[in-house]
């Protein structure tokens, strides 16, 4: 009896121990994926297979041997990523297809950046798009979304031998103190845009003479979730003054005599009030901003003095509505939509109102008028003391 | 005064065992079932009102617990109704249970299998939780009440530190307007009533307790951490993913804390150190279940409990593979519910009545 | 039939059936076992306690006794010789070797010889009983077991004809060591001063660092061939009583041929000997003992060596040093607190890795998991059995340098460590990521204070690693809910052995986590039920 027993034991303990580690990979069997670019099928380049490849998928793998380790010979070796293109009509089955070519599996959970070609997101809803990112439990909620102007793919890469271009975009988009770069938009934020059908910007990334550079927006409808056309850098800045979404920035405006002067945001605050009277709508928005002057292009430097302060921020509230009103006119006469978030705050003054009106609210927000308010003050001017 | 008898529990032991019990699937879908069942940001205050519901429902129980001292409802429902009506009463309660415990284990496996462990099969995980599961009850109430008095303050701060993790994705916008549909949103307070359900174990646990006149200190604290608990989930999914962007989420809650990134701390995502936790605060739901199962039977049929116990084990393992998908058992999830509320709402409100004719005829 | 479609669609599988069964029978058979390998002891009845046998008033049969019982061994010492003008007959009897001859000769034989005024046996008695004899111990008795046991402790016999009674005289000669600080609980500050192995002695050193009249030592006496003396100390009017009888009982009940160390004491007085934890505390320091009596727990102390049981302890209890209290409280409590993370550290760390390395590598940061794949790429061996190489190897260093002299064994320390590692990371057939966590989960294992624990929680790491490696952090997770329900069913002594953690006794925390300052620490803590719970006003 025992001797069974103890059989019986054995039997448990290796059926425990043994038959586990289904899941396991050991982190050097994967290829860990650091971002995707998405762009428009290349139908030509695809002769021998069928006609409907809509999509042609860039998958940015860190190649890690060349990065790290061995870091005597890692001048001569190549570049510490590599980028692993296909086509096909799914996210997911380019990423198999593409798997047969590498000799790991692919990890998305490293994943940090999404980018999505201005091309197919004229064509493609953002929803179809991104749904394989929503369902699959592995994706990371976190990782950024942007807009290219141009080829996804060609945003990933880089003569530099030592940057990963999906780290250095991400990296660039979270630590840059910019009024004229959007807050990332991560996976996570956006499904609830998207559900919606809220219009929205996404950040635009170009290669431009080899240099990637965050520059302008892509406005994005929320009826069909396609990109409509982009914002410049200048409305970017005027969306930042109307939203006050960052308190970083700087402003650089010239005096009649052509001197250059800076001013560095220090505060920024906008309250917006929507007005309902009689059926319609108005917005007021009220804008404060502190700040400093940090640089000036003038040998005299009589601008700081006290005396002249009142024309300097007025100077600077030039600038801020111009960039206001040109993404203003921009939004409401040329895309016609609410891509800056005024809707919410209708929904929340006017929730009954905004349950009416909410499905064309796009159309509403292009014909209301938006009164602004710009104040600056200029609290201190640097570092520099003058009696 | 503290006396470690055996198969004794202290209020506080009974507390945390009801708080455990409480918190269990909830956490991962009310968000979702409360956005879509109220629609308004103003779900966090459906939630309070709702919290009502398990409380006037334990206040009957523990009325009714009052007038049988140091008997469970399985000894003492015969007293009331008769014999085989009592019987029947308290194998309604122990199938109940059973189904209780399937459903957690299930869904712990389900949780596990997504988010942690993809190609190990599901049988496999579920065998390994039952068999803890087992040694555990087999230690009887005591056991399940010191390994809860461990796992809870480890999910209490867990929840703080996320929600403080995900202050930095909070916006106070979603939550606003307040009360902007009226308030009637408020009062869509079914699904919600129903996840914040658990304090009913006090039916049975309570014979368990050295200090049974603080039953009701007992069921005001199993009522509110749980409800403090769930406020800030929902406060925390909502602030920072809105209403609209949680309705088709199949676990809003993960997906709020794969948001946030701290790679500057050991980690740099949270979700599975999270769901971790979840999975020991469901241990404890569905070993609490399991034991109150097994003590029905033993107490119904006045045997030892430990048969019972090992007999349990492959009927809940076989019922647990029954379910085809996540539908079905988040289907069996609301049934549940729904019968937890006839099972301990209604039935001891007429236990409690037929109690009190009985008790003036005699 | 619809519906008997929709009920049979939802029957699982055969095979299912099939992983049911094995699920009912593997805790079955895994319960069966453990009751079979725990029997209880009162059943094994071919126990026979040997009767003793009495002495009568014939001398010489007495002598032969006496002899027999003994074997007549080479070091016995039989010395006859006749008293007085009616030439009793009378017999001195020892063991040589570990009796004191001078006493003999000067306190014992000189009085008896030279200046004994003999008449008649029973003044005669009387007189030897009365004082005749300067030595400091006397008794009478006439069984010879104990007469026999008393020799064995080194005491002389004197046997008289024609009386059934014998004189046993208090004449050992103790052999023990000089009095040293204790090697495995050294401390920065406190007393130097370390048990050794004379039970007196030892005794002595009790009674000095605890001046008081309430400490009680009841001795008796364990094993049936090899003899030896077992005291159990404890305060009276602060150890719970129930405790005290339980400790009795226990000792009382052990039935075992020879005790040559408190270890084996140890391990059959414990609740659950199958338990990956000692129940047990064991030390060499007297000022250890003595705080724990002060809390009212009870310590065992056996002859023959240096390590003094306490009953009962918890797992708190396995991680404080009496350091902790010599010094400031804040020193103290921080401490504390790396000890509770070096033993966090002993038993998760290389489990940790293990199952981030090889199932959730989401979960580190990109930089990090790059750092690791660099320096995994072209790794033979899968991160499981890079771990075990590792971990075995340690294990066998510490255990090889345990057994070397000392100078020897931190050379192999530094062979070992520095470069068997080295030069296996250099050969490419463990990472130095692997490396440098199974070095820091070996040296968090040094760093605690009881080595008792320290194996306890090192001997677990291994299942949590297997664990982690085939379910991941699912798998810590199961260990470490298994050592939970197992820590909390765990008793000593009727004592949780989480207490006073769990079940929670918030008056008892304030020397939990943090030790308070000794000002706020009034009470004697409560889990341990002391009689009188007033430590101070």
């Amino acid at each position: 009896m025992r001797t069974i027993n103890r059989f019986i034991l054995l039997f448990i303990i290796s059926i425990v121990f043994l038959s586990g580690c289904w899941s396991s990979t050991d982190i050097e069997h994967l290829s860990m994926i650091i971002g995707v670019g998405i762009d428009v099928g290349q139908v030509e380049r695809n002769q021998t297979t069928d006609q409907d490849e809509l999509l042609e998928v860039t998958y940015q793998v860190a190649n890690i041997t060349e990065t790290t380790s061995s870091l005597e010979n890692s001048e001569q070796s190549g570049k510490p990523y590599k980028n692993y293109v296909e086509t096909g009509n799914s996210i997911l089955k380019t990423a198999y297809d593409v798997n047969y070519k590498t000799p790991n599996p692919f990890f998305s959970q490293h994943q940090q950046l999404i980018v999505i070609s201005s091309e197919l997101a004229q064509q493609t809803s953002l929803q179809e798009l991104l749904d394989h990112f929503k369902r699959n439990p592995e994706s990371r909620a976190s990782s950024m979304v942007m807009i290219s102007d141009g080829m996804a793919r060609d945003v990933l890469e880089s003569d530099d031998p030592t940057d990963i271009p999906a780290l250095l975009i991400t990296g660039i988009a979270d630590h840059a103190k910019s009024a004229r770069i959007l807050k990332p938009i991560t996976l996570a934020k956006l499904f609830s845009k998207l559900n919606t059908n809220t219009s929205f910007l996404l950040q635009n990334v170009v290669k431009e003479e080899d240099e990637v550079k965050l520059m302008g927006a892509g406005v994005i409808n929320g009826d069909t979730l396609t990109l409509m056309g982009f914002l410049n850098d200048e409305e970017i800045h005027g969306v930042t003054w109307l939203t006050a979404s960052t308190d970083e920035g700087i402003v650089l405006v010239t005096d009649e005599e052509e001197h250059a002067i800076v001013y560095e945001v220090l505060s920024l605050k906008s309250d917006i009030t929507p007005t309902l009277k009689n059926n319609k709508l108005t917005f007021n928005v009220e804008i404060e901003s502190e700040g400093w002057i940090s640089e000036v292009f003038d040998v005299s430097d009589k601008i700081t003095k006290e005396e002249q302060l009142k024309k300097l921020e007025e100077l600077i509230k030039k600038d801020a509505e111009h960039d206001i009103e040109k993404t203003l006119k921009k939004l409401q006469e040329e895309f016609q939509v609410d891509a800056i978030g005024f809707g919410e705050y209708v929904r929340i003054n006017y929730p009954t109102y905004w349950n009416e009106h909410k499905d064309n609210w796009d159309e509403i927000f292009s014909e209301t008028a938006i009164e602004y308010d710009v104040k600056i003050s200029v609290v201190d001017y640097g570092m520099k003391f003058d009696e | 005064m503290r006396k470690s008898q055996h198969g004794m529990i202290t209020p506080t032991q009974a507390t945390i065992l009801i708080i455990n019990y409480t918190l269990s699937v909830g956490i991962l879908t009310l968000p979702r079932m409360a956005a879509n069942e109220v629609g308004t940001p103003d779900v966090w205050m459906a939630l309070l009102i709702s919290s009502l519901v398990p409380l006037a429902m334990a206040f009957v129980i523990i009325t009714l617990n009052k007038r049988y001292p140091n008997q469970t409802f399985y000894q003492y429902s015969g007293l009331i109704v008769g014999k085989f009506l009592g019987l029947f009463i308290g194998l309604v309660i122990t199938l109940f249970f059973i189904t209780d415990t399937i459903f957690a284990v299930r869904m712990m496996a389900e949780v596990v299998e997504i988010y942690l462990l993809e190609e190990t099969p599901i049988t496999i995980l579920i065998v390994i939780v039952l068999w803890l599961s087992l040694y555990l009850v087999v230690g009887g109430i005591t056991s399940i009440a010191r390994v809860s008095q461990i796992i809870f303050p480890l999910t209490i701060l867990t929840f703080v530190v996320v929600a403080l993790m995900s202050l930095g994705l909070f916006e106070l916008n979603h939550l606003r307007p307040v009360l902007g549909e009226g308030i009637r949103p408020i009062f869509k307070i079914k699904s919600m009533a129903l996840s914040t359900l658990g304090v009913e174990i006090i039916l049975i646990i309570q014979a368990f307790m050295t200090d049974q006149h603080k039953a009701k200190k007992v069921i005001f604290l199993g009522v509110l951490v749980p409800t403090v608990i769930y406020l800030l989930t929902l406060v925390m999914v909502i602030g920072a993913l809105s209403i609209d962007g949680i309705k088709n989420l199949t676990f809003p809650t993960v997906i709020l804390i794969q948001s946030f990134e701290f790679p500057e701390l050991f980690f740099e995502r949270y979700d599975s150190v999270f769901l971790i936790i979840w999975t020991m605060q469901i241990f404890t739901t569905l070993s609490i279940s399991f034991y109150l199962a097994s003590l029905g039977l033993s107490q119904l049929f006045n045997k030892d409990i430990k048969p019972f116990m090992y007999g349990l084990l492959p009927i809940i393992f076989i019922l647990s593979m029954a379910p085809k998908n996540l539908y079905q058992l988040s289907w069996l999830g609301d049934m549940i519910a729904n019968v937890a509320f006839v099972l301990f709402g209604i039935v001891p409100c007429l236990l409690l009545l037929i109690s009190f004719i009985r008790g003036k005829v005699q | 039939m619809p519906s008997f479609e929709t009920i049979k669609s939802f029957l699982p599988e055969m095979y299912i059936y099939g992983i049911a069964l094995i699920t009912l029978f593997v805790p079955l058979v895994i319960s069966k076992l453990y009751y079979l390998s725990i029997k209880d002891p009162s059943k094994q009845s071919d126990w026979v306690d040997e009767t003793s046998s009495f002495l009568s008033y014939d001398f010489e049969e007495n002598v032969s006794l006496v002899k027999e019982e003994l074997g007549d061994s080479s070091d016995m010492v039989l010395r006859t010789f006749q008293l007085g003008d009616e030439n009793l007959k009378t017999a001195l009897i020892f063991l040589k070797d570990i009796v004191d001859i001078e006493m003999i000769n000067n306190n014992i034989l000189q009085p008896l010889m030279t200046d004994s005024p003999y008449n008649d046996l029973q003044d005669y008695m009387d007189q030897i009983k009365n004082g005749l004899l300067p030595v400091s111990e006397m008794y009478e008795t006439d069984c010879v077991k104990t007469i026999s046991i008393n020799m064995l402790q080194g005491n002389a016999v004197l046997l008289f004809q024609g009386t059934d009674h014998a004189f046993i005289l208090k004449t050992p000669k103790s052999k023990t060591r000089s009095l040293e600080e204790p090697v495995t609980e050294t401390l920065v500050r406190g007393p130097r001063l370390g048990f050794n192995e004379d039970i007196g002695e030892n005794i002595a050193l009790l009674r000095k660092a605890g001046v008081n009249t309430d400490l009680r030592l009841i001795s008796s006496q364990v094993g049936s061939r090899f003899n030896k003396e077992v005291v159990i100390s404890f305060v009276e009017g602060i150890a719970d009583p129930t405790l005290v009888e339980s400790v009795k009982r226990k000792i009382q009940n052990i039935m075992i041929d020879n005790v040559p160390e408190s270890g084996i004491i140890e391990q059959l007085i414990e609740d659950q000997p199958l338990s990956f934890f000692p129940q047990v505390q064991n030390t060499e320091r007297p000022d250890k003992v003595i705080a724990a009596m002060a809390e009212g727990r009870v310590a065992i102390l056996l002859d023959g060596t240096p390590f003094a049981l306490i009953v009962p302890v918890t797992l708190s209890m396995f991680l404080q040093s009496p350091e902790d209290y010599y010094h400031r409280s804040i020193s103290a409590t921080l401490n504390r607190w790396l000890r509770y993370i070096a033993a966090f550290l002993t038993v998760f760390s290389t489990p940790l890795y293990i199952a981030f390395v090889s199932f959730h590598q989401g979960l580190l940061p990109t930089q990090l998991a790059m750092s690791i794949i660099g320096a995994r790429e072209g790794m033979p061996f899968s991160i499981i059995i890079e771990a075990l190489i590792m971990e075995v190897a340690i294990e066998i260093l510490r255990e090889a340098g345990l057994r070397l002299p000392k100078p020897i064994g931190q050379a192999v320390g530094i062979v070992g460590g520095l470069v068997i590692g080295e030069a296996a990371v250099e050969a490419g057939i463990v990472s130095p990521a692997t490396v440098i966590v199974v070095a820091l989960s070996a040296i968090a294992s040094f760093s605690l204070p009881q080595y008792s624990m320290s194996t306890s929680l090192r001997m677990i790491r291994f299942l949590a690693m297997f664990l982690s490696a085939s379910f991941g952090l699912f798998g810590v997770l199961v260990f470490f809910l298994f050592f939970c329900i197992h820590l909390v069913k765990l008793n000593s002594f009727n004592t949780p052995y989480l207490s006073p953690a769990i079940p929670y006794s918030t008056s008892d925390w304030k020397d939990l986590l943090v030790r308070m300052p000794i000002k706020m620490m009034n009470k004697r803590p409560k889990f341990l039920r002391p009689k009188n719970s007033i430590r101070k006003q």
